[in-house]
């Protein structure tokens, strides 16, 4: 019995120090990291879709705003026709249409940099900076709304003053 | 005469395998011009209408119409999904 000790001995840490053992240690924490890494993936595709999603209704939300700009400045265009003193509903209004182009301009921006955003961070960060700059625009779109209602204050005033058109607007 | 018959045959082949690269070069450009053109979805054709009066009190409702509450209406559930544990 005591001479099978040693054996005995030398077969337990051949066995534990073998290449099979080693594998055996190693695969464990190399599945965990290639399902983590697969997981990590997927939430990039899928905030990739919702950004690409987003990106379309904020554009759509920055199209709207720019016909509604189009449509004050029509009626800003007939009341100036009619002789009525436009300048200060032209000044707001042209502040508001800048204020349109840089929106565009954000989300471009904003769209020509979310893949790399995603790429670069880990999905729950990527996310952080991405709700960060959407929250962005979105004050910016807020901002503009605002504008548009201003100038309209400003063209409604010109158009109950101008013979007519209180009559025509309903109003 | 042999010879000139194999050579009209060649000419046949050689014609028809230009025809057939020349279907699939129409085909290939026609399937790349119906992509070109991407089809607004239902969120932003709803986003995007409006009257087109310039009627004060038309604009007026059109601008009081306008929210952005599609911007960020899902945040959360993404921002759940992605704080989800391994």
């Amino acid at each position: 019995m005591k001479a099978l000790l040693p054996a005995l001995a030398i077969f337990l840490v051949l066995g534990l120090t073998s290449p099979a053992a080693a594998k055996g240690q190693t695969s464990t924490p190399s599945a965990s990291s290639e399902a983590r890494q697969k997981v990590v993936e997927n939430r990039k595709n899928s905030l990739t879709s919702f950004m690409q999603r987003k990106i379309k209704v904020l554009n759509a939300h920055v199209n709207r705003l720019e016909k509604i700009s189009d449509r004050v400045q029509s009626k800003i265009d007939t009341l100036k026709e009619k002789g009525a003193d436009t300048t200060k509903a032209q000044a707001q209004l042209d502040t508001t249409k800048s204020k349109i182009i840089q929106a565009r301009a954000d989300v471009l921006k904003l769209e020509n940099e979310f893949p790399q955003i995603i790429s670069s961070n880990e999905p729950k960060v990527a996310f952080q900076i991405l709700k960060t700059r959407m929250q962005a625009v979105k004050r910016e779109l807020v901002d503009i709304r605002t504008n548009l209602s201003s100038s309209l204050g400003l063209v409604k005033g010109l158009s109950e003053s101008t013979e007519g058109e209180k009559d025509k607007d309903g109003e | 005469m042999a010879s000139k018959s194999s050579s009209s045959q060649t000419m046949t082949i050689l014609l028809l395998g230009l025809l057939i690269l020349l279907a699939f070069a129409v085909f290939l450009f026609n399937e790349k011009s119906e992509v070109a053109v991407p089809q607004k979805s239902q969120e932003e054709m709803m986003i995007e209408e409006q009257g087109t009066s310039d009627n004060v009190s038309e604009i007026e409702k059109d601008i009081n119409a306008t929210n952005f509450d599609s911007v960020d209406s899902d945040f959360g559930t993404v921002e759940s999904e992605v704080n989800t544990g391994y």
